[in-house]
């Protein structure tokens, strides 16, 4: 009886140690991540590249269709580039005519995503590029279409990116037709919600959102997203409208880091 | 030397699986949500393996989803081998021959498993901004889908 009694006391001590020890572990597992994600850069974009040139052999017609396509919008924008170059290059002669001084120069780094959350309850990519590259964590994440995320952690290598539908990021934004301040946050899926609107705000939808710039986190005059429905809060003393971002998070394969130092 | 053969073969089939959860499977998301191998992975080596190896393999599954996320804390290096300790004992006294006992099984202990981090994740103050309804769709899916992958998963973890 005695020596039951002692061995369920082992048995719970060792229990209780185990449970100590992949407590502690999992309390500084955050510190060596780091070099973790390192070791996962070369099998990810392996595997991204294998899973690439299925695509492009399955999907070979539709590939091909839409490569006509973008080739004769292309061609509609160097027109277009050409003719705001000579506004730019004319603007830029008047301002020096008038002594302004003009700020400007967010360097790009561009990135592949190489992998994405391993989990339902986070959106973000991994991508190809780290502190070696110049990339550290707070910087921001644009494509071509408007802002996809931001930079949460950085290796040596290899970085994450915390996609604007993630639900833990938020961004100041404004309205870009009534400058109407509000915060937009992730709701995963294809959606976003801007909170804290006023009930008498001029919101509808079809409404171009823009970053506000107010806390220098991302440059200003950034798209996110459309308004595609405006609702009252439960509260009913402010409105949020859901959005739909400018990016196609679920297909993004190359972002731009912003390095505005 | 087969036994140890199996449970290196089993080691890196969760490493693959890993990528495979990292890389690809984000692109048969079937309302937002998707397979957890990993998580299946944990069940299969509580139900094959002694309780030493069931609570390695967690420790090791649960390491590698942890770093494939945005988590400040390793939740799942810690709830993945407390799961496959409970499920290893749960299995000495429960039979998982019937292919159906373990899909019900592996559907509840991912419902368990997203309620769980999402406790988590509010009591420390970093609760996640998703509807009640959102949350439940995003569980009920990830816990269907897992119940039916795993048939065809244990004939490579077994």
């Amino acid at each position: 009886m005695l020596s039951f009694k002692k061995l369920k006391n082992k048995n719970i001590l060792i229990i209780f140690v185990f449970l100590l020890l992949i407590t502690f572990l999992a309390a500084s597992l955050p510190f060596f991540k780091r070099t973790l994600s390192g070791v996962m850069r070369l099998p990810l974009s392996a595997l991204t590249s294998i899973k690439r040139e299925i695509s492009g052999i399955i999907f070979y017609h539709r590939n091909y269709i839409q490569n006509e396509n973008i080739k004769k919008e292309n061609d509609l924008l160097r027109q277009k580039l050409n003719l705001l170059n000579e506004i730019f290059l004319e603007n830029k002669r008047l301002k020096e005519l008038f002594s302004f001084k003009q700020e400007f120069g967010y360097k790009l780094i561009p990135a592949q995503v190489i992998g994405r959350s391993a989990d339902n309850w986070s959106s973000l990519v991994i991508i190809n590029k780290g502190t070696r590259h110049g990339i550290r964590q707070g910087m921001a994440a644009v494509s071509n279409l408007g802002l996809a995320g931001r930079v949460v952690e950085s290796a040596e290598a290899i970085s994450k990116v915390m996609l604007i539908n993630d639900p833990n990021f938020s961004v100041s934004c404004l309205i870009q037709r009534n400058r109407q301040e509000g915060l937009v946050s992730g709701a995963l899926g294809n959606i976003l919600i801007m909170k804290y609107l006023p009930k008498d705000s001029d919101i509808k939808k079809q409404d171009v959102v823009v970053t506000s710039g107010l806390t220098g986190a991302y440059p200003k005059g950034l798209l996110v997203a459309t308004v595609v429905e405006v609702n009252n809060e439960l509260s009913g003393l402010v409105r949020y409208a859901i959005l739909k971002p400018a990016v196609n998070l679920s297909s993004i394969e190359e972002v731009l880091i912003i390095n505005q130092q | 030397m087969r036994y140890a053969m199996k449970k290196i073969k089993f080691g890196l089939l969760i490493l693959l699986f890993a990528f495979f959860q990292s890389a690809i499977l984000d692109y048969i998301k079937i309302f937002d949500a998707k397979p957890d191998l990993l998580l299946i992975s944990v069940f299969a080596s509580a139900i094959s393996f002694n309780m030493f190896w069931a609570f390695f393999f967690g420790v090791f599954s649960g390491i590698l989803k942890d770093t494939l996320v945005i988590n400040s804390f390793g939740i799942n290096t810690l709830i993945f081998p407390i799961l496959g300790f409970l499920i290893f004992r749960l299995s000495r006294k429960v039979s998982f021959e019937n292919k159906f006992a373990c899909m019900a099984f592996i559907f509840i202990v991912t419902i368990a498993n997203s309620a769980i981090i999402k406790l988590f994740f509010s009591f420390i103050g970093k609760p996640m901004s998703l509807t009640l309804s959102a949350f439940l769709r995003i569980a009920f899916f990830e816990s269907l889908y897992n119940a039916i992958s795993l048939p065809l998963l244990l004939r490579f973890l077994k």
